[in-house]
């Protein structure tokens, strides 16, 4: 019995097909700067540098594709680059915006797991491990974030590794590298040029001095005298790629709202423009949204001008949505009919509370059909026209004709007698002929009176006479005559 | 007797069989001398129809009316796009058009109308669209016919009867007026059939 249980227990439990290691996959955004303004100028054939001041001497931090043919480097100064290059594009470094630009891939990298690590000042650790079965694999999934990059305007160098600190030194080789064995993790390591490690002038300068030029060299060095030279913190994380001691890191915690900013490189007078832009932005967004697992229904938009204060313009969604593509068609349709009031410098977007996304399951055989296109099609013309755009008419319970219908909901029952399909409101005054009311000829009552007195208590004293009748064209009217009046009104078409 | 055999034996191409294989969906009017009068029995289901009268309130809404209300039942909103006057719930209501599934837009500007009515053909999600142009063209009206054949929607245009001198891509043009017996209707185009054909209907 209890043989034939323990049997039955081990086909039930099955064997993991996939060990449960951690997996990092390492972005290395040399250009981080430079794409970032590169995408918002979308002009790839300026030659383009950013300037930044090293020790009393202004120089090349980094250059542009069009900018390095003409033969600027890294690290040139600028007067020898002003001088190769003359309408030179300079911009200057800022420290802030690059940390800014790497927090919000930060964002977007959380679509992809939910352990992002900041890797400053221009990298991001990403652990893949627990969700490639999710993304198709370890193949598919780095396929994914290298396109999903490249949608961005990011190239960034990848590599995965078992573990961070491995992962981040192979990143800085040229070619990308898959490792996920710890066996192979040695291998790779002990051929890996010193150049691609963290290190500062000083230690590369004496590990250069010692002859030395792949890490396998210096791991083959006695450990006393290594970290004697170099210090136990090299040491430490040099036993971390390795895999001999735990790399514990702090994960990026996203803030749940979400405020981004983007300058646009040159006045944009049309919509098409302001799209190219936030398109962008909106594709943070919905990283940040992914990663975060909420929804969002409420963006705002804020324009800057050239000499006027910004100008904000809110988008306000049905239902809560987190799709960028589905996204940007509304702003599409909601900036078209914005006339600009001045040239636009700048996008800021801004999402005040992330709201839990809510899951429905779909039925096996897919939902209702026709209930999320209808959604949909309200949603996009309220984002073009204005909020109180498709009106819903309701019955209301009160016997004055004009008060009887409403917007909104509606009240139980019919009016007893005949009513128009077509209401005029106001009612229209109408000629007085010889013998009765006049419109384009002489009109013919057929049926009436129907008296409706009604609303003394509101002020609104309504006494009326109401008649259905014919007029020269054949079209069918509804006719009332104030009590003891003589004027008659038209206040009705049957249509 | 040959000429038959010719006809159900060779693939002759006749006229009255045009669009019977290409448009099977029609939608019934109500009205059994309107469907007799219609190619494939009733209103065209994915395309659109012009109606082209002078003066609201001759019975153009009756017209629709078994339509509309049968459309209620399925729970698909029939949009009114820019109508000259307010639709009066009451009167919906005594007619048996459901209100929860209509929708009445009139946008401020004339071209965010036909704006309207083409997402609305297109969407799919629509029983029917009625559409109320101030002024509109013929590159207007080719999309739309366009949207209705893609969103599988029936589109309903009022226009004045002048347009009738005027070509149309719409799939039926039907001019009305008011008569002693009711409201008269007549083909002024329809894919499949001759122009002229004529009823009068007690709407």
């Amino acid at each position: 019995m209890w043989n034939c249980l323990n049997a039955v227990d081990a086909v039930l439990v099955p064997t993991p097909v996939w060990q449960c290691d951690m997996l990092w996959l390492a972005l290395r955004f040399s250009h981080l700067a430079l794409e970032r303004l590169a995408t918002s100028m979308q002009a790839a054939a300026v030659p383009l540098v950013i300037r930044e001041q090293h020790a009393n001497r202004q120089q090349v931090f980094d250059a542009s594709p069009v900018a390095r043919q003409l033969g600027i480097r890294r690290g040139m100064s600028m007067k020898k680059a002003q001088l190769l290059v003359p309408d030179l594009t300079i911009v200057d470094r800022d420290m802030g915006q690059e940390a800014e630009g790497l927090e919000h891939l930060a964002h977007w990298a959380m679509q992809f797991t939910s352990q992002v690590v900041l890797q400053s000042p221009h990298g991001l650790l990403l652990e893949i491990g627990a969700s490639r079965r999710l993304f198709g694999g370890v193949a598919a999934l780095h396929q994914q974030v290298i396109t999903s990059c490249a949608r961005l305007g990011h190239s960034p160098r990848t590599a995965i590794a078992p573990n961070p600190q491995a992962a981040w030194w192979f990143s800085a080789l040229p070619q990308s590298l898959v490792i996920t064995q710890d066996k192979a993790l040695y291998t790779a390591l002990t051929v890996l040029p010193l150049g691609c490690l963290d290190l500062s002038d000083k230690q590369r300068q004496a590990l250069r001095r010692m002859g030395l030029r792949h890490l396998g060299e210096c791991l083959r060095l006695p450990r006393a005298g290594l970290r004697r030279r170099f210090g136990a913190e090299w040491l430490d994380r040099l036993d971390r790629a390795l895999g001999h001691q735990p790399d514990p890191r702090s994960c990026f915690q996203p803030p749940r709202r979400f405020e981004a900013r983007l300058e646009l490189p040159a006045e944009v007078d049309n919509c098409t423009g302001l799209l190219f832009g936030l398109r962008r932005l909106l594709q943070e967004l919905g990283g940040a949204l992914l990663g975060a697992d909420a929804t969002i229904d409420q963006l705002t938009l804020t324009l800057e001008y050239v000499d006027i204060p910004p100008s904000a313009i809110v988008l306000q969604l049905l239902q809560p949505h987190r799709d960028p593509d589905y996204l940007l068609e509304l702003w599409r349709d909601r900036l078209e009919r914005e006339a600009l009031q001045a040239p636009v410098l700048g996008l800021r977007l801004a999402s005040v509370d992330f709201r839990l996304a809510n899951h429905a399951s779909l039925g096996l055989f897919g939902h209702a059909p026709g209930q999320l296109e209808e959604q949909t099609l309200w949603e996009r013309l309220q984002a073009r026209l204005g909020r109180d755009t498709v009106r819903r008419l309701g019955v209301l319970a009160d016997h004055r004709p004009e008060s009887a219908w409403g917007l909104g909901e509606s009240a139980e029952g019919t009016p007893m007698g005949q009513r128009p399909l077509w209401l005029l409101d106001p009612p229209e005054r109408l000629r007085q002929g010889p013998e009765g009311p006049w419109r384009d000829g002489p009109l013919r009552l057929e049926q009436g009176p129907e008296r409706i007195e009604s609303g003394w208590w509101q002020g609104r004293w309504v006494r009326r006479d109401y008649f259905i009748a014919t007029d020269s064209h054949g079209a069918r009217l509804w006719l009332f005559r104030q009590a003891n009046e003589r004027d008659w009104y038209l206040h009705g078409r049957f249509g | 007797m040959i000429l038959e055999e010719i006809l159900s034996s060779v693939p002759v191409w006749r006229g009255d069989k045009l669009l019977l294989g290409h448009q099977p969906k029609t939608l019934s009017s109500g009205y059994t001398d309107l469907d007799t009068l219609l190619v494939g029995g009733g209103w065209p289901g994915a395309a659109l129809t012009e109606l082209l009268l002078d003066h609201h309130g001759i019975g153009e809404l009756g017209l629709l009316r078994p339509l509309l209300s049968k459309l209620g039942q399925t729970g698909k909103p029939a949009v009114w796009i820019s109508p000259p006057y307010i639709p009066y719930a009451p009167a919906l209501r005594q007619a048996r058009i459901s209100l929860d599934s209509m929708c009445w837009i009139s946008p401020d500007k004339a071209g965010d109308a036909a704006w309207v009515a083409e997402q609305c053909l297109r969407s799919g999600s629509c029983g029917a669209v009625l559409f109320w142009p101030k002024a509109i063209n013929t590159r207007i009206l080719r999309r739309l016919q366009l949207a209705a054949e893609q969103g599988g929607c029936p589109g309903f245009l009022f226009r004045p009867r002048a347009a009738a001198s005027q070509s149309s891509p719409a799939a039926l043009r039907l001019l009305l007026s008011a008569q002693a017996q009711g409201l008269g209707v007549e083909l002024l185009k329809c894919r499949g059939r001759r122009p002229g054909a004529h009823t009068c209907l007690a709407v």
